[in-house]
């Protein structure tokens, strides 16, 4: 007499099992990016296709659960980096220096935001820097370092955050779903040390 | 019951549990767009609900706030660019756009669904003798404009078709230094965007 019951208890169960892990890769899979056809280049990652009109279903998905309006395709393409170019996530305890060279763009802005895409409150009240505005050495290089403590030159704070992203948007930029990237065009982000 | 009786008696609900994972996943993700509670549009319609009388003084271009912690509207925007938004009803009429663009500072317009998707996007490069001219309608709308047109002048607006009839126009301009916000921000009111009333 057993053995009906035990049958609903087991499909009800893998019933329970199925949507719990549905829900879970949903979350999973929208939680660090947007879908398919991503830029992967050195600590950097594009989304191009977020900012196209063949976006993908879980790039729409993404931006709708973020609340989020991409920069179109046509305007520019934003790159995030979550980790150094050593591979480590990025922790606001350490200080880093992001240098030369950045990809063709008419404009371009380099500044943190948290995980979730807000800037970070900081002392200095900055959140990032232009193409126009970044102190250059002659011949055009510059460094920014991000650090807690306050330094000489390009210098941003993730202010009391734990953990920051890097992003940096290129307006107006030849790349497309198309090009083919060289890491060596990229800014590198490396680490100087902890606190 | 051997332990292999026991696995081969759980495998077929195994296989079952894995399935409805499946279905479940790509349905959730299919339906997001359409159920977050959040999206862009939720966020920009709730502000412009606060900020309506204002808005329309300002030519139907409702001003954001600059980006900064804590006040921020959308997630992920540029804290170095002046925001306007333009929200549209097609129901309501087409959406016609109009922008000055000195060609100097970067200018840009994006044309979003209402669940954040871009369907176009353009900068001040697009512009015509200065001007930026668009009209934002759904595919029966811009049929009417077409049969409307007469032979002898070209029209002066771009025509866009939106793929879904509540949506969003994001304008951005940026400012190089800090101190060209406010500069910035003069362009983004410059813009106008109005409802054409439905022709008789």
């Amino acid at each position: 007499m057993r053995a009906p019951f035990d049958k609903y208890l087991r499909a009800l169960s893998a019933m329970l099992c199925g949507l719990a892990l549905g829900f879970a890769i949903t979350a999973a899979t929208l939680k660090g990016g947007y879908g398919f056809g991503a830029f992967r280049v050195g600590p950097w990652t594009a989304w191009p296709r977020a900012g196209a009109p063949d976006i993908d279903p879980y790039a729409r998905a993404a931006l709708a659960e973020r609340g989020e309006a991409p920069l179109g395709l046509d305007e520019g393409l934003m790159f995030v980096a979550s980790a150094d170019s050593a591979g480590g996530p990025l922790d606001s305890r350490c200080d880093y220096r992001i240098s030369d060279p950045l990809p063709a763009a008419r404009f371009w802005t380099l500044g943190l935001d948290s995980a979730s895409g807000a800037p970070l409150a900081n002392p200095a009240g900055r959140y990032g820097y232009t193409s126009v505005d970044i102190l250059r050495r002659e011949g055009g290089a510059f460094d920014l370092d991000i650090s807690r403590r306050a330094r000489p030159g390009n210098w941003l704070s993730p202010g009391e955050a734990t953990s920051f992203m890097l992003v940096l948007r290129l307006y107006e930029t030849p790349l497309d779903t198309a090009a083919r990237l060289d890491a060596a065009r990229f800014p590198s982000i490396v680490k100087l040390g902890c606190a | 019951m051997t332990l292999k009786e026991r696995a081969f008696g759980i495998l077929p609900w195994t296989i079952a549990a894995l399935l409805i994972a499946g279905v479940v996943h790509i349905v959730s993700v299919l339906l997001t767009p359409w159920v977050a509670p959040r999206d862009a549009y939720a966020r920009l319609r709730d502000a412009a609900k606060a900020d309506r009388p204002a808005a329309a003084a300002r030519n139907g271009v409702m001003l954001l706030d600059p980006t900064a912690p804590g006040a921020q509207l959308l997630s992920f925007e540029d804290p170095a660019m002046a925001e306007g938004v333009c929200l549209f009803d097609l129901a309501k009429g087409p959406l016609h756009l109009r922008a000055d663009a000195d060609g100097e500072d970067y200018f840009g317009l994006s044309f979003h669904r209402a669940s954040g998707a871009v369907f176009h996007a353009m900068t001040d490069h697009a512009a015509n003798k200065g001007k930026i001219d668009v009209v934002v309608g759904d595919a029966r709308q811009i049929e009417e404009m077409e049969a409307d047109d007469s032979d002898e002048a070209l029209p002066q607006e771009t025509r866009l078709t939106a793929p879904s009839p509540l949506g969003f126009v994001l304008i951005r301009a940026l400012a190089k230094r800090p101190s060209d916000y406010q500069r910035a921000r003069a362009s983004v009111e410059a813009v106008s965007c109005e409802i054409m009333s439905p022709q008789p």
